[in-house]
């Protein structure tokens, strides 16, 4: 009887806790989150390009690989995105950084579709762009940490 | 010599068989995040399973059965229930796990999604489980396993600063940026990784299925003392490379192409077919393991005839666990959900239950019914009770950690 009352405690106590509305700090841990995890993205895309321009991948791998990191990049886009916003300040957050999320995915789509047509100039210049976006997210990161 | 040669063979077969897709995931995850600051916990790990092991082995070389045929009988129906209940569901998820590890090797071979592969691959597992021999199973993924080697010689290639990343393995603390939450849930899953629980299955059972005696006990005592810490070197290996390629980036690990990219980086298309071999050596070799296992733990609590050392036909019920299961882990993965996110998941659960397929290990290697005066000696039960301590720990806080840290985000 014990048992079952105490699991249906913590039970509720875990439904009560995942239906309540974010807080401004849930929020920023959460575009912190999604901008970690384009960090880590736009950062194997540009190991990944490098090491192909020197022809030392398999194509199956580089798309395998740059394919993953597509879709970690528009997943943390789109997760931000859907996010209920609880404040102004966190409106800011959010007007900050969803384009640099979208333009991290922006570009690691540019290099994937240059690689996939062989066209290596293409791929450079892709690279050399991811940079400083790779660059503006990471200081977001450091920043909010 | 045959016998020097045969002790070889399983030495190398235990190296090549030891990483699995958990080693795979965990070690890559935390080398990118925590450098080598966890690499003292691969270590804990590797003694723990190898003072399990060795109890597993010596009670299937002396009494001829393997461990858990002896629980329900020694610990009676209902703890043995839970022991099944636990373990078969944790085998379970990282069968799913491992199938889809296969599937991810065949889809960086390829480029095809690993959806696709998923049926093709658990079909190929079944058919290996029903068809080939017990030895042939374990001799060859053991042994193309050893492909993973490729990981250690990429990290020498990769010319890191070695007093540095020997520097970062004695700091017990996380670094900047990540806080105590999520460097305990990691530690958590590495020593999952390096313990779970089918692995002492499997070694129990395969003992009985190669026939051990008390003859074999080199052999086996062998396979654990070396076979097992050169496969945890492998493991430290995943770590290093990640840690050297990954964490200066500030790049976190989710997927297995990012595990074979610092290889890749090393060593060139070879090396990337190697590693890419390896992975699909170790997932597949793991996916049989993990598949007998499903059939062992069930087979062994009910009295049912069972293994691959009788024909399917006398051992139907072993069998038809075994492909429900399968069937189980492919229906799991065709939800689509992310194999990597599936192991990580099936860590902390077999982090869960690892008292419940430890504790009786310990009883059942003290008991002289069985093991007359092979039980274990004050140092056995001096590093089984520690061991026991340890993972009574890691279960509590297992569930805690990963609900605290949303999984190690």
């Amino acid at each position: 009887m014990v048992t079952t009352v105490g699991v249906v405690v913590v039970w509720a106590a875990v439904v009560v806790w995942s239906v309540l509305p974010p807080t401004p700090e849930a929020y920023l841990a959460e575009a912190v989150s999604a901008a970690q995890d384009a960090v880590s993205a736009t950062g194997t895309v540009l190991l990944v390009g490098r090491a192909d321009l020197d022809d030392q991948l398999l194509p199956p791998y580089t798309d395998t690989a740059l394919e993953d990191a597509q879709q970690a990049a528009a997943t943390a886009a789109q997760d931000l995105l859907a996010a209920p916003v609880p404040d102004a300040d966190s409106l800011v957050v959010r007007l900050d950084l969803v384009p640099l999320l979208v333009a991290a995915s922006d570009g690691i789509t540019a290099v994937a579709t240059a690689s996939s047509e062989g066209d290596r100039d293409a791929v450079e210049a892709a690279l050399a762009a991811l940079v400083p976006v790779r660059g503006e997210l990471d200081q977001f990161v450091q920043d909010n940490q | 010599m045959k016998r020097v040669f045969a002790v070889t063979l399983g030495i190398l077969t235990a190296i090549g068989g030891f990483v699995d897709i958990g080693d795979l995931v965990a070690n890559s995850e935390t080398g990118a995040r925590f450098g080598m600051r966890l690499a003292v916990v691969v270590v804990i790990g590797v003694i723990g399973i190898c003072v399990y092991a060795e109890m597993c082995g010596r009670v299937a070389a002396i009494s001829g059965r393997p461990v858990f045929d002896l629980v329900r009988e020694r610990l009676g129906p209902k703890a043995a229930l839970a022991n099944l209940t636990g373990s078969y569901l944790v085998t379970l998820l990282t069968l799913a796990a491992e199938i889809g590890g296969v599937a991810l090797a065949i889809q960086l071979a390829s480029s095809v999604s690993y959806l696709l592969w998923v049926p093709v691959a658990a079909f190929a597992i079944w058919v290996a489980l029903w068809r080939v021999k017990f030895e042939t199973l374990e001799r060859v993924f053991g042994l193309v396993g050893l492909a993973l080697v490729v990981f250690v010689i990429a990290l020498i290639q990769l010319q890191p600063d070695w007093a540095a990343l020997a520097g970062d393995a004695t700091q017990l603390s996380p670094p900047d940026g990540e806080d105590w939450g999520t460097y305990g849930f990691y530690a958590v899953s590495l020593f999952a990784a390096a313990m779970t629980p089918y692995e002492v299955f499997f070694f129990s059972s395969g003992g009985v299925e190669e026939g051990w005696t008390a003859k074999d006990l080199l052999t086996s005592r062998m396979n654990v003392f070396v076979g097992f810490p050169l496969g945890g070197v492998l493991s430290l290996a995943i770590m290093g490379c990640a840690a050297v390629v990954y964490q200066p980036l500030g790049v976190q690990v989710d997927t297995l192409a990012q595990t074979a990219l610092p290889v890749g980086i090393a060593l060139g298309k070879i090396g990337l077919v190697v590693v890419i071999l390896g992975f699909f050596a170790a997932t597949f070799g793991a996916a049989l393991e993990t598949g007998l296992s499903s059939g062992y733990t069930v087979a062994q609590y009910f009295g049912w005839q069972w293994g691959k050392r009788v024909a399917p036909r006398q051992a139907t019920r072993f069998h038809t666990v075994v492909i429900i299961s399968v069937l189980l882990g492919v229906a799991l993965l065709l939800t689509t959900i992310d194999p990597i996110q599936l192991t990580e998941y099936s860590l902390v659960f077999s982090a869960v239950v690892l008292p419940l397929t430890y504790l009786p290990i310990l009883v059942v290697a003290n008991d002289r019914a069985y093991l007359d005066d092979k039980v274990n000696g004050p140092l056995a039960n001096t590093l089984g009770i520690i061991y026991l301590v340890i993972i009574v720990v890691v279960a509590v806080a297992a569930i805690p950690l990963m609900i605290l840290t949303g999984v190690g985000q």
